[in-house]
């Protein structure tokens, strides 16, 4: 048996171009994303090795690392969440586009010592932003449009306005995650950070420090829509963060992992513990039900889960858990059956209007069904989501 | 019967001063919107044009006619002035 031909897949949403198929047409089955198939693309590449290290879709962007540390970008860049507009791009002229189309950016920055491009080692995409982690130092760069905080970088940075930008006093992180409004990263020693809007308790507890806090502007503008008190006492729940704070969550243990969904989060310790905090309304904190409690900043124990865990994840307002008896547990929001019925290998279910379970129709998946890629055996590597898009990693094996 | 698939504050919404609407972000990666119009006229549902998708717009039609009437009436004030 030996391998060839490695390919990157993508399926789902593509009002964009953000699954870097060449089009802006949605498509419902896995389909090859252009990248690694050019040839100025592959010439560029000396080592042999070179699948993505991290796939990470946002709103109408996305973003993967390759192996050698190069971040690349693809889809909307209204808001520079693609990168600069200076940087290197890859260009197609396919069928379907008679123009020649950008379709992939590099994100480029350089060390001010060295002059040397920086490699980077995790990337997240948000709504309309994007997190990139170096890889030496760790340091955490920003780029994009966030209104509620999400480039970290202060009060008055809502824009990056095509720079990159990087959040001051931030080093050894090792990952990062993005929801909707908010971001958590974490670091090399297991430390959580977060940034971003606190509306839900997402961030976790509040905290009065003035420098990372930004309530005080927003509340301002809410007097001005409604000067009723029940305004106003909605208003002061709204928080964002435009500065990194650290999260307390009250445990000695370290934190092994961490995933966002919309307007939550989860944390994995180093002990195989899950904790979650923030928007319950769909029950997705996995300990109360949304008609005891809508929301929560106080970091609590998921219990009943029926032994240690190792992988955590979130959908929009849905957790995952993958047990270290091989086993996946999943709970929150159902209604277009995102919580499938159990089992592993590749099989997709869901909200399916974009077809962005890649098995060829458009019918939301109540049951997990197995993608199936054109008569190829195949071995999937490696997984990315978006929001409505898809991608996988895959070795094609020829017997 | 029309079901939707969330109920979100008006203040969570995105202004879009040229167009006069709101903003929301959909999962499928569009946005649901409604005009100041739809909403000054008593209408909550804000639709994604590019899905199946729609959410409830929460918003107290008193507090926000009252608002916007008054920014209505001072921009003819201008006009005529």
């Amino acid at each position: 048996m030996s391998i060839k031909n490695d390919q990157l897949l993508a399926f789902g949403s593509n009002g964009h171009g953000q699954l870097g198929i060449g089009t802006n047409i949605d498509v419902n089955v896995p389909t090859e994303c252009l990248f690694f198939s050019l040839s100025q693309v592959k010439d560029s590449i000396s080592n042999n090795e070179f699948s993505p290290v991290v796939i990470s879709g946002g709103g109408n962007h996305s973003a993967f690392i390759t192996h050698d540390g190069e971040l690349w970008t693809s889809g909307l860049n209204s808001d520079g969440q693609c990168g600069s507009l200076n940087s290197n791009i890859v260009t197609t002229n396919t069928q379907e586009q008679t123009s020649l189309s950008t379709i992939y950016h590099k994100v480029i920055l350089k060390d001010p010592e060295s002059k040397m491009e920086i490699k980077w080692k995790y990337v997240a995409c948000g709504w309309a932003f994007t997190v990139a982690i170096t890889q030496k130092h760790g340091l955490v760069c920003t780029f994009g449009k966030g209104l509620h905080g999400e480039l970290g970088c202060g009060n008055l940075i809502k824009s990056s306005n095509n720079q990159i930008l990087q959040i001051e006093n931030l080093q050894e992180f090792k990952k990062v995650d993005c929801g909707l409004r908010h971001c958590i990263g974490l670091t090399n020693d297991g430390i959580c950070f977060g940034w971003g809007s606190n509306k839900h308790g997402q961030l976790g507890p509040s905290q009065k420090d003035p420098e990372h806090y930004n309530a005080k502007e927003l509340v301002q503008e809410k007097l001005n829509i409604s000067e009723s008190s029940e305004k106003i006492k909605k208003a002061k729940k709204d928080e964002c963060y435009f500065k990194p704070i650290k999260i307390l969550i009250g445990i000695k243990e370290k934190i092994e992992d961490i995933a966002c969904g919309q307007h939550h989060t989860l944390i994995l310790t180093c002990t195989g513990q899950v904790y979650t905090f923030g928007l319950n309304k769909y029950g997705q904190l996995g300990y109360a039900s949304p008609l005891k409690i809508q929301n929560c900043m106080f970091p609590k124990q998921v219990t009943n889960l029926p032994s240690k865990v190792t992988r955590i994840s979130c959908g929009w307002n849905t957790s995952m858990v993958l047990c270290d008896n091989d086993k996946v547990l999943m709970w929150g929001r159902n209604d277009h059956g995102q919580l499938g019925k159990v089992n592993a290998e590749c099989f997709s279910w869901g909200w399916n209007e974009h077809g962005n379970c890649g098995i060829g129709n458009n019918i939301d998946q109540w049951t997990p069904v197995k993608i199936n890629i054109s008569n190829k055996n195949i071995i999937v590597k490696k997984l990315g989501t978006g929001c409505g898009s898809s991608w996988i990693w895959i070795n094609s094996v020829i017997n | 019967m029309a079901s939707f698939y969330d109920e979100i504050e008006i203040e969570d919404f995105e202004f879009d001063e040229e167009t006069q609407t709101y903003h929301y972000p959909c999962p499928c990666g569009d946005r649901f919107e409604i005009t100041m119009t739809d909403l000054l006229d008593g209408e909550d549902i804000a639709r994604c044009p590019s899905c199946s998708l729609m959410v409830r717009v929460i918003y107290d039609l008193d507090d926000f006619y009252d608002k916007n009437q008054k920014t209505i009436s001072l921009e003819q004030e201008a006009i005529t002035a």
